[in-house]
């Protein structure tokens, strides 16, 4: 190493500068814990997660039709009735057929037509939506309109990599990213976990939070069951949370309406 | 069967000669002037104005967001954030509705 590389490693003082403990400890608490922490309004998943937070990558798993986009669309809503409107990346259900499921449609931004199999894309309109409108939530449904399985040679590598990209772009943003993703078993096959997730090892790794969600017929037709498999922040493991549908979106069963009041207006 | 075709060739017949309908009438709508109607242009005049009020209210609620953010610990700019927000939220709704309205009656006038 030269003499005047060493003197330019010395002065250097870019963001990324090495600094000891104490100093990024003093940096930090002038920095807010948060840019953004918004809550789902579904009393028992906000007490487990302590609201959801930027730099998270949040994983929505259950069978096909068991609920995960009618559990994406709730949380929509009730963030915007937070004043946090998201960007909504809708591959699995039309457009059309998406924006008619609200029972009153809500503020939120969605590419005018979408790109399959194009993260860069993705990571482009991100960029725009956030830069146009600052929006910090992130909706996408569902992961494999992401990874072109046809042409790859390594899926569950691959898939990694993808997982890996959205959990940097949620850090490096400051954005909630919330990717629904399907199960390898069949909704007649008992209870779910993470490990039933497709691809389920670089999911789980990689997620800040797994939510499996599942309709449970036997306890009324609007039934389902939320779990919550694992929050890294709080150390959450495996909380159930029992849902019923009303007026086309979730709520907390047998939460008394009173308390809700209470505790959201 | 009354013609010299079979059912399913009748069918075949009937099917493309419909497609080949379809083509035509949309090769002469392509073809075809609009004609000017004043009153259906200040409709596209309005809708026009009215979506550029749309998506100015949108990036506004975007840079109040980023205010709010840079002020966290100030109540009274996220108090007066929050009431800015839900003015322009209305007024978004406002101006969809108007358009739409505008649509319909754009579409009566179409037809008449």
């Amino acid at each position: 190493m030269t003499e005047k590389h060493t003197q330019s490693l010395k002065s250097y003082s870019g963001d990324d500068a090495v600094i000891s403990s104490h100093e990024l400890d003093l940096r930090l608490k002038q920095a807010p814990e948060a840019l953004i922490r918004v809550k789902s309004f579904i009393p028992s998943l906000d007490d487990a997660i302590e609201d959801f937070r930027d730099g998270e990558l949040i994983a929505i798993s259950g069978p096909t039709k068991m609920g995960k986009t009618l559990l994406a669309q709730t949380l929509t809503v009730n963030f915007t009735k937070q004043q946090q409107f998201p960007l909504w990346f809708s591959f699995e259900v039309p457009a059309r057929q998406f924006l008619s499921q609200f029972t009153e449609l809500p503020l939120i931004y969605m590419p005018g037509k979408l790109k399959a199999h194009a993260l860069d894309w993705l990571e482009a309109r991100i960029r725009e939506s956030f830069e146009k409108y600052h929006t910090r939530i992130i909706f996408i449904d569902h992961l494999h309109y992401l990874i072109d399985l046809a042409r790859m040679k390594n899926p569950s590598l691959e898939i990694g990599q993808v997982i890996r990209r959205l959990k940097g772009i949620a850090v490096n943003g400051g954005f909630i990213v919330f990717l629904l993703c399907h199960t390898t078993k069949g909704k007649s096959e008992g209870d779910l976990s993470y490990e039933s997730i497709r691809d389920s090892s670089f999911i789980s790794q990689e997620s800040d939070s797994v939510l499996m969600i599942k309709r449970t017929p036997g306890d009324g037709e609007t039934a389902a069951r939320l779990r919550i498999e694992f929050h890294r922040r709080t150390g959450i493991f495996e909380r159930v949370v029992d849902l019923v549908k009303v007026n086309g979106s979730l709520q907390e069963r047998s939460y008394q309406e009173s308390e809700y009041d209470r505790r959201y207006r | 069967m009354d013609g010299c075709y079979t059912e399913r060739e009748q069918r075949e017949i009937e099917a493309g000669a419909a497609a080949y309908d379809e083509m035509c009438r949309e090769e002469l709508k392509a073809e075809m002037p609009e004609v000017f109607n004043p009153l259906i242009e200040l409709y596209r005049a309005f809708e026009k104005i009215n979506l550029e009020a749309i998506r100015f209210y949108q990036e506004d609620i975007g840079t109040l967001a980023k205010v709010r953010e840079l002020f966290p610990d100030s109540q009274e700019i996220r108090d007066r954030v929050r009431d800015l927000i839900n003015l322009e939220a209305f007024a978004i709704e406002e101006l969809k509705k108007e358009i739409e309205n505008d649509r319909e009656a754009h579409a009566e006038f179409k037809i008449l």
